[in-house]
């Protein structure tokens, strides 16, 4: 499981922007390369990360396995619409609950055009609202 | 002020790597979002205001204040074409030219290809 660590600031939920009568942020952005590493986070992300993981008493900031396993599934794909020559890029969205979050989670395979570059996997975070349950629905659908 | 070298035009031989399609000069602030990986355990994010000074739609050319490694992914948040809100691309730096800057010290002219533009998936 990769762990990050947040070097400066405190997570912010929506709550706290709508509170303080902000815009809500860009959603929470992840970059993995083909071989899952992260190439790219932002701090949305982290925060959004860290508020669903608020339990977790760990230092640093770990990714929830609900990333991981969309990071895999979305790898899963890649291969094989690679092996079918498909090199449109597609999307794989998934809805769940966790830690009194509710969350979209839009994952993108992004192959590349020239087909000399490894493909990319990008993870959108957007936080749907509150719940009081932690129970993981995890309804997904592929475009 | 002094200039480093500018990149060759389209009539001379373009690097392999350049962006395709035609420039418009596009001269517009817009914010950035930088993430470094340090130790494979830790990241640590640099944000701020660059410039525009050219985009296409394969990429941007930025003028900015702190200098993204080779092939870094990170984050831009342009005007919106309409004048409302922003717009957030990822973008993928492919080359990068040291600036002096008077005495302010340095910036940098960043080539950057586009990666992804997110959606919004909310009002």
């Amino acid at each position: 499981m990769a762990t990050i660590a947040e070097v400066n600031s405190a997570p912010t939920s929506s709550e706290w922007y709508e509170t303080h009568n902000l815009p809500l942020p860009t959603p929470g952005i992840l970059v993995f390369s083909y071989w899952r590493k992260l190439q790219y986070v932002n701090r949305r992300a982290c925060d959004l990360i860290r508020c669903v993981n608020h339990t977790n008493k760990a230092p640093g900031l770990v990714l929830p396995s609900l990333l991981i396993d969309l990071c895999e599934e979305i790898r899963v794909c890649l291969d094989d619409r690679l092996r079918a020559q498909i090199r449109e890029p597609f999307q794989v969205d998934r809805v769940v609950s966790e830690g009194g979050y509710r969350l979209l989670l839009r994952g993108y395979g992004q192959p590349d055009p020239a087909s000399s570059a490894p493909a990319r996997i990008v993870i959108l975070i957007d936080e749907i609202e509150r719940t009081k349950s932690d129970a993981l629905l995890g309804d997904t659908a592929i475009a | 002020m002094s200039f480093s070298r500018i990149p060759p035009t389209d009539e001379e031989s373009a690097h392999p790597d350049r962006r395709g399609g035609k420039r418009v000069p596009t001269i517009e602030p817009c914010g950035y979002q930088l993430a470094h990986f340090i130790d494979h355990e830790s990241v640590e994010f640099t944000e701020g205001c660059a410039l525009t000074l050219n985009t296409s739609p394969q990429g941007v050319l930025l003028l900015i204040p702190h200098r993204p490694e080779s092939q870094q992914v990170f984050e831009v948040h342009l005007p919106a074409p309409a004048k409302e809100g922003r717009v957030v691309k990822l973008v993928e730096a492919c080359w990068t030219r040291e600036m002096a800057f008077g005495t302010e010290g340095k910036v940098y002219l960043v080539g950057a290809k586009a990666l992804f533009e997110p959606r919004s998936s909310m009002r």
